[in-house]
């Protein structure tokens, strides 16, 4: 990635729940892409299904776009509320549009500031007043407004009404002839208006280019197909945002491979599901955020003790408790690393884009099953909502390892000689399934010898067991990437999960700027990567590690296993909001020439 | 369903550890019964999957000499769903204590009977929580002393066979310790039946239970299986008399028809999963997905 494309092109749609504004999002950002745009999408919203303040923004670029925008070109604004709170966000010259009448940033009523359609400037961007509601009441009800706006937007921003036509008819195929026509009509009343009345140059264009070969689709999105490509059959978990997609998937698409996603009565069921199913065989997985994870953990310790390979996706939100249900944090990752009581190993990944989600959730089952414990996909809200193109997931080039198995010839060899916990030099033991003949695997939770029986007395039993399993995970970055690195410089910044895109852009604007800035990206959290950090740590002159939370988790983490305590600074956000590029930008500027410390 | 072995089984080909239980408990004869229902249904040890949960109870499957899953408290019943569907060949039996079932394990149960899941759920229930040293249970009756309840219990216990009727159980029987044959014959129906089948077996614990004893209940146990005129296919009859008596009732109570989850899962693959290549179609996925997200 070079620096920021400056042909990137964004919008935002704002207006309450249930108006139709994450439709239009969604039809908008998948119609520029359509038309050859790079796009990446960023909602907020609230957990209020009717009502409630809601946005969709899309960004758009010639290349590969990972954050959401420091500033907005155009506002869409279907209440005053919207105009009100995303008015300030726009880039002087910006454009909103808004009903006339409607509230704006600066106080004052959207009104023609001249000759028809002519904007007036307002805090430093154009207001354009567009009769949205009374359009779509031409067309048969208010509800119709999304659309038209997106007619406007398509005018306005040079995207091919013909492309925007057909993605909207897609968008509604199934919805019946009669509101076909009524989104089509939509559609194109506000493209008419917007040539009849404002002029050509208002807004910057959209890029364009070939989009073959590229799909539009989402964290969540790829996590599911990467399970798919994977070979995960059953699926288990319980309704979450923002991990919820998932389930959704599952439920549409396990059945056409014949496998099946189970709704569970809650989050402790849905990871004994998963047991169940890795004990016998199956690749399994559950997702949840964090509430659902504080469920599961005494049922990890389960996977961990009796050695059953499991995937879980832990899609991060901010907490405690309930916390901020649609919103973003990254402040569950020590939770995921340490969760459960006792000393079991685990394996924590931490992809950085969709195409990672997609790689790292295929690679967990590969890992789940040869290292016989639980893995755990970590990622967060901006990563697993935002939808972005990327070139099409690879499905059939997932490699399978399915670990050491005992095979039909050695069960009926062995017999009762078998050892389901064997005490091998890798701490790996080679593991037997039900239906297998000739030995009878018992996986307990309580301490077991060898043979898989329960033996809670014996100190030597005790301490061989603990350092066999303890050592199955030492090899683990020798079979995955723990870490990736790119740039050269003094300046080593750390960064993972959704924390990746704006850290990435934002390094490749100080490098163009002459600073010298290396970024270090963490995909493998646990067992903690020292071999591949410390090296890292050492040769740079300050480490700046960015990360969603307040208390500096990942930073914990680094200096724990890889020092650097006279130069680690912390760049933390932790009100709901993934950072913008230029927040990062100025964080890295200012702690690059601060002193160390965190 | 599992294939027959050729050669006639016996309980000794289902034995494993020695069992720790005290001299006199129940669960002896839960496990006999267990071992007798399996051999004579002719199932194969290798493809039994015995799910066990918390407790005294809990160490069943140590005892038994199938392939089985140790759990954690209260969870025998998802983990043995995880592994019907998983290979939905294998005959899939959870067991577990009062405690598991009725107090920590409570909303699995009633999940688990109104999805219908294949498996035989056999509950050890002894009214005590005896691996911990004697405090009451759900099902500790109103007024025991125990070390947690040392001027008597002050809750209404939980009534298993009413509970079970509510949530729609397609088998439902009781059985007791006391009728090691009666109990052979509840879990080895509850078995064949295609989907989930609850034994609750009454099974006395000698050590911390001093009232509730063989004896006691062997006084006050109705047995439907002895009355010709009781039909256990009559959900009105089953309502009558756990209405009536609640727990002081053993036999095949109640037995219904119905389509287990792993026959009516939308699309769900005939073969055992665990059996099924990993790897999906992908010309056939792709064409799904290039339809979802390609542009």
């Amino acid at each position: 990635m070079t620096a920021a494309q400056p042909r990137d092109v964004a919008w935002l749609i704002g207006g309450k729940t249930g108006e139709g504004v994450d439709s239009a999002g969604e039809i908008f950002a998948r119609a520029a892409a359509r038309a050859g745009a790079h796009v990446r999408t960023f909602r907020l919203f609230p957990p209020i299904i009717k009502g409630g303040p809601t946005s969709y923004e899309v960004r758009a670029g010639a290349g590969p776009v990972q954050a959401r925008a420091d500033a907005l070109d155009c506002v869409v604004a279907l209440d005053d509320a919207a105009a009100i709170r995303h008015g300030p966000a726009l880039r002087p010259g910006g454009l909103l549009l808004t009903d006339p009448g409607a509230r704006t940033p600066n106080g004052s009523a959207a009104r023609h500031g001249g000759g028809t359609g002519a904007p007036a400037p307002a805090g430093g961007a154009m207001v354009c007043p567009v009769p949205f509601t009374a359009l779509a009441r031409d067309l048969g009800g208010p509800i119709m407004k999304n659309i038209v706006a997106l007619g406007v937007s398509a005018r306005l921003m040079g995207l091919d009404v013909a492309v925007l036509q057909e993605t909207v008819r897609r968008r509604f195929e199934d919805k019946g002839a009669r509101v076909r026509e009524q989104n089509a009509a939509a559609v194109d009343a506000g493209w008419r208006y917007a040539e009849g009345h404002l002029a050509g140059d208002l807004a910057p264009a959209l890029p364009r280019a070939a989009a073959a070969g590229r799909w539009l689709l989402s964290g969540n999105d790829a996590i599911a197909l990467g399970a798919l490509a994977a070979g995960c059959r059953l699926y288990a978990s319980y309704p979450i945002t923002p991990a919820s997609d998932i389930l959704e998937w599952m439920a549409a698409h396990l059945p056409e491979v014949g496998g099946a996603a189970l709704q569970t009565e809650d989050e402790i069921a849905a990871l004994s599901v998963v047991i169940g199913a890795g004990y016998a065989g199956v690749r399994a997985m559950t997702a949840t955020s964090g509430p659902g994870l504080s469920l599961m953990t005494e049922t990890m310790g389960l996977a961990g003790m009796a050695e059953i390979p499991v995937v879980i996706v832990a899609a991060q939100r901010p907490g405690p408790s309930a916390g901020m249900p649609t919103k973003h944090e990254q402040s569950d990752l020590l939770h995921i690393v340490y969760a459960s009581h006792g000393e079991f190993p685990r394996i924590v990944l931490t992809p950085g884009s969709i195409e990672e989600c997609f790689a790292d959730t295929a690679l967990a089952f590969n890992l789940a099953e040869r290292y016989q414990c639980p893995v755990i996909v970590a990622v967060d809200q901006d990563l697993v909502l935002a939808r972005s193109t990327v070139p099409a997931l690879p499905l059939d080039g997932v490699r399978v390892d399915r670990g050491e198995r005992l095979s039909d010839a050695d069960a009926a060899r062995l017999g009762g000689s078998y050892e389901r916990y064997a005490l091998t030099a890798t701490g790996i033991s080679p593991r037997a399934v039900p239906g297998q003949a000739g030995v009878r695997v018992l996986s307990s939770g309580d301490a077991h010898d060898r043979r898989g029986v329960i033996d809670v007395e014996d100190p030597a039993v005790r301490r061989a067991m603990v350092e066999k399993r303890l050592r199955k995970t030492r090899d683990v970055w020798e079979h995955a990437e723990s870490i990736e690195a790119e740039g050269d410089g003094d300046v080593l910044v750390v960064a993972l999960g959704a924390a990746c895109g704006p850290v990435r852009e934002a390094a490749a604007r100080l490098r163009a700027q002459g600073l010298p800035v290396r970024l270090l990206r963490i995909r493998g959290l646990w067992p903690f990567p020292t071999g591949d950090v410390a090296p890292e740590v050492a040769r740079a002159r300050r480490v700046v590690v960015v990360e969603h939370n307040a208390t500096g988790q990942v930073a914990s983490l680094l200096l724990s296993h890889a020092g650097g305590h006279a130069k680690v600074v912390g760049l933390r956000q932790y009100d709901g909001l993934p950072f913008r590029p230029a927040d990062v930008e100025a964080g890295i500027r200012s702690a690059a020439a601060a002193a160390g410390g965190v | 369903m599992t294939a027959p072995v050729a050669t006639a089984l016996t309980h000794k080909d289902f034995a494993a550890e020695r069992a720790t239980w005290c001299p006199g408990c129940g669960d002896f004869a839960v496990l006999r019964a267990l071992q007798e229902s399996c051999a004579h249904l002719g199932l194969a040890p290798h493809r039994v999957v015995l799910v066990s949960g918390i407790g005294c109870s809990g160490k069943i499957t140590s005892y038994m000499g199938t392939y089985g899953v140790h759990t954690h408290h209260g969870r025998t019943l998802p983990v043995a769903t995880g592994v019907k569907l998983a290979n939905r060949g294998l005959t899939v039996i959870a067991a577990a204590g009062d405690g598991d079932a009725y107090g920590i394990g409570l909303n699995h149960l009633i999940h688990a009977i109104r999805r219908d899941v294949d498996l035989t759920y056999v509950i050890m229930d002894n009214g005590v929580y005896g691996n911990t040293k004697g405090q009451t249970s759900p099902t500790t009756a109103p007024g025991t002393l125990t070390p947690s309840s040392p001027r008597g219990a002050v809750d209404e216990p939980v009534h298993p066979l009413r509970l079970a009727l509510a949530a729609g159980a397609t088998y439902l029987a009781q059985g007791s310790s006391g009728d090691p044959a009666q109990l052979t014959r509840l879990v080895e129906r509850g078995i064949a039946h295609r989907g989930f089948a609850l034994v609750n077996v009454i099974s006395p614990c000698p050590t911390y239970d001093r009232v509730r004893t063989y004896a006691w209940w062997r006084e006050r146990l109705h047995n439907v299986d002895a009355d010709p005129a009781y039909d256990a296919g009559d959900a009105r009859a089953a309502w009558e008399i756990v209405g009536a008596r609640d727990t002081d009732v053993i036999g095949l109570l109640y037995r219904a028809p119905r389509r287990a989850l792993d026959e009516r899962l939308p699309g769900f693959a005939a073969a055992p999963l665990a059996a099924e290549p990993l790897r999906p179609d992908v010309d056939r996925v792709r064409r799904i997905l290039d339809d979802e997200y390609g542009l």
